[in-house]
């Protein structure tokens, strides 16, 4: 756990009371020209209805729009309700009393609950709180005149050791404050984890702290730490400021291990891996290749990335019914040629079930024309910047499974179906699984190097752009991207 | 192009390694073939050599930025041999000739992959190609008064050439050329480039009888436009053509 701590600062002056201090009491007072910010807990327990602008607060501390919510809709009710967030234009005070019985009937869903940090803005909301029936928002409150001083000189400081940020900021005098400290940390893949910590009051004790579960990161993620500053005049309120801080978490420790025909700790990369008994997220271990063809299966155990040094000289080849090369949790495996020979029924790369797991830089390729080069089902995987090749059987075959859910990037990529399509789908279980294909190059001998069979409950999230594709896309697939400029064409 | 056994790794670098000079590391082997490759690894350091790579010989550096090859004397620079490759390189003609940083002449399965090229020479080629099978991948290539990619047929000589996510740039010409007249069905692949250039076009092509180039394009990032006797073989490219690129 990597803790957030504030250090004791000049920070003398911070509000008691503000309206976001009692958000049920005023909900009536909130505008529709203005916004309105929902914090902490009271978001928690909020579901509401709702439509029309809606903003997000980013990490720099700057609301942007996010979009009509949901951005990406997963269900039945989550379609609806992007299709009427965007469909009325209006508050729902001024809807006729069909459209207000139709926005609340969809509004209904369960699906439509909010947690974190949202504001809202102009927009057709109605909110409802378990306490609180039923209401719309009424006036908005003008922007205070008199905007008191933010707070300076913040710093953030890594304290190596403890696993700890210290934090530390002058405040102005005269200003009435409300302080709030966020902590994130992202990973290049992965998403974002935060610690959230807010503070108002006139008075306030040392150490007070946050804690990020940093067990899902890597070694080079960015922690921020943010703070930033409420104007507290009477129910004008506004926000005024934002500071930020990034510092790069430290070097973790780092393992490697390199494993070579010759002048190497090993001459065997599975050897290398099962040498390994304290692989984690802050400890982990680079197996480096040196170039020779390597006969074994390998399984490349949680955080432990398989590097070759060239990947076109440093092989996997196998011949036998086992899969090549199996990834398991955030590992990876990166510039290496990875081959399926002889007739045998297996595939060179399956992440089966895998979160975090990274194909880079590699070329993939099975002999048997009925054996994938990258077999998915459930997971989370990126397959970046490689060429693969393939034959009766798709290349690279995406599943789900009962309760499994399947997540798939594969960004520039050229992937080569010699007799079927190149890239396969089979969706049919959990609703919810996504992919996304960008700059790739897409060709096969079947009129459609791209084919999905999508059955219910099962659905696909699709995003495709720049691609290249030799024909088509097949199956009922709608792409999010309404521009994708994938060209297609039986020439590329 | 993988490297399949047998394989052969020489080293070379300033110290520990088994030479100090790339072409002696080529020319200390004679029995390359298909199935007996030759792989060069190279450690940081300025090369200060010409270097003619033997077929089925591919050098590689171990670090794009740190391992230069320069040269400045009257001679072609790199020269490329049938199924070889050179990856991972800074590549600088210095000094005033006019030759190119890389040529390819009539080898087939070159590989040219993450190097920043650029001759000091303005009236100097970032890669001069006659005839011959090329991939240039990932390649920075910077020029002046000359273009940065040249690429030509010959008379029974055919060329086909893959150029994809490079940025060709060049300051008082054409980027990217192709002469064409000898031979029929020479191909061009154009994916994912960036081309800045001060000439007339971001792609020219001089295209007479009996030659014929099939040309591919998509995804590209041009200041100027393709030369319009060009056909494109895809119909919706997708290429931006816009002078601020």
């Amino acid at each position: 756990m990597a803790k957030i701590r504030l250090k004791r600062g000049n920070l003398t002056t911070i509000a008691t009371s503000g309206w976001w201090g009692d958000v049920q009491n005023r909900m009536t007072s909130i505008g529709t020209a203005g916004w309105f910010s929902i914090l902490g807990t009271d978001a928690e327990q909020l579901s509401g209805r709702f439509g029309g602008d809606i903003l997000e607060l980013q990490h720099d501390l700057l609301y942007r729009k996010s979009g009509t919510y949901p951005r990406n809709p997963r269900t039945p009710a989550q379609y609806e309700t992007r299709r009427l967030s965007t469909s009325i234009n209006k508050m729902w005070t001024t809807l006729t009393g069909g459209q207000q019985a139709q926005w609340d009937t969809y509004g209904l869903y369960p699906e439509i609950a909010m947690g974190g940090f949202f504001a809202f803005h102009d927009n057709n909301t109605r909110l409802l709180f378990p306490e609180h029936p039923d209401f719309a928002f009424i006036a908005a409150p003008p922007i205070p005149p008199d905007l008191p001083d933010m707070p300076t000189g913040f710093t953030a400081k890594y304290l190596s050791g403890s696993d700890e940020w210290e934090f530390a900021w002058i405040t102005p005098n005269s200003a009435t404050l409300y302080v709030q400290l966020w902590a994130w940390q992202q990973a290049t893949y992965r998403s974002r984890e935060r610690g959230f910590y807010t503070h108002q009051g006139t008075t306030r004790s040392d150490n007070l702290s946050i804690a990020i579960d940093a067990s899902n990161f890597q070694s080079g993620t960015i922690m921020e730490g943010q703070i930033r500053a409420l104007n507290l005049d009477g129910e004008r309120s506004e926000w005024t400021t934002s500071k930020r801080a990034t510092n790069r978490i430290p070097t973790l420790p780092q393992h490697f291990i390199t494993v070579g025909k010759t002048n190497a700790e090993f001459t065997s990369i599975q050897s290398a891996i099962d040498s390994i008994t304290d692989a984690s997220a802050v400890n982990q271990y680079v197996i480096y290749v040196y170039p020779g063809i390597y006969a074994e299966n390998i399984n490349v155990l949680a955080y432990i990335h398989v590097v070759g040094i060239d990947k076109r000289a440093c092989i996997i080849k196998t011949s036998d019914g086992d899969t090549v090369v199996g990834l398991y949790a955030y590992s990876s495996i990166r510039n290496m040629t990875i081959i399926k020979e002889g007739t045998a029924y297996a595939t060179c790369v399956s992440p089966e079930l895998k979160e975090g797991a990274v194909v880079e830089n590699c070329i993939i390729y099975t002999e048997n024309p009925q054996a994938h080069c990258i077999y998915m089902v459930g997971g989370d995987m990126l397959i970046k910047n490689c060429d693969i090749e393939g034959g009766y059987t798709a290349p690279v075959e995406i599943n789900d499974e009962q309760d499994i859910i399947v997540h798939a990037k594969i960004h520039n990529c050229r992937i080569t179906g010699t007799v079927a399509s190149a890239l396969y789908y089979e969706i049919g279980f959990t609703p919810g699984n996504t992919t996304e294909i960008y700059n790739c190059t897409i060709i096969s001998v079947d009129p459609n190097p791209i084919e999905a069979q999508l059955n219910a409950p099962g659905t696909l999230l699709f995003k495709s752009a720049h691609n290249r594709l030799s024909g088509a896309i097949q199956g009922n697939i709608s792409d999010l991207i309404t521009i994708p400029y994938n060209v297609i064409d039986s020439d590329v | 192009m993988i490297l399949e056994s047998p394989q052969h790794f020489i080293t070379v670098g300033k110290s520990n390694t088994e030479f100090a000079s790339i072409q002696n590391a080529i020319n200390s082997y004679n029995d390359q073939s298909t199935t007996n490759q030759y792989v060069i690894y190279v450690y940081p350091g300025t090369y200060e050599e010409n270097i003619t790579l033997k077929s089925y010989t591919h050098v590689v550096g171990v670090d794009k930025e740190t391992c230069t090859i320069k040269t400045s004397d009257a001679a072609g620079m790199i020269t490329m041999g049938a199924n070889s490759s050179i990856r991972n390189f800074t590549l600088n003609k210095q000094g005033a000739s006019a030759v190119p940083c890389v040529n390819i002449n009539n080898k087939t399965e070159v590989i040219i992959e993450h190097c920043d090229i650029y001759p000091d020479n303005a009236n100097a080629h970032g890669i001069y190609m006659v005839g011959g099978e090329a991939e240039i991948i990932n390649c920075n290539i910077t020029t002046a008064s000359e273009i940065a990619i040249e690429i030509k047929d010959a008379s029974g000589i055919i060329v086909h050439a893959e150029i994809r996510e490079c940025y060709l740039i060049t300051t008082a010409e054409d980027p990217l050329s192709f002469d064409i007249g000898y031979t029929p069905n020479n191909t061009a692949t154009i994916y994912q480039n960036t081309l800045r250039g001060s000439g007339t076009n971001a792609i020219s092509a001089l295209i007479s009888s009996p030659g014929t180039l099939l040309f591919k394009s998509a995804h590209n990032r041009m200041n100027k436009a393709i030369e319009g006797t060009i056909t494109d073989l895809i119909t919706t490219p997708y290429n931006v053509i816009n002078v601020d690129v």
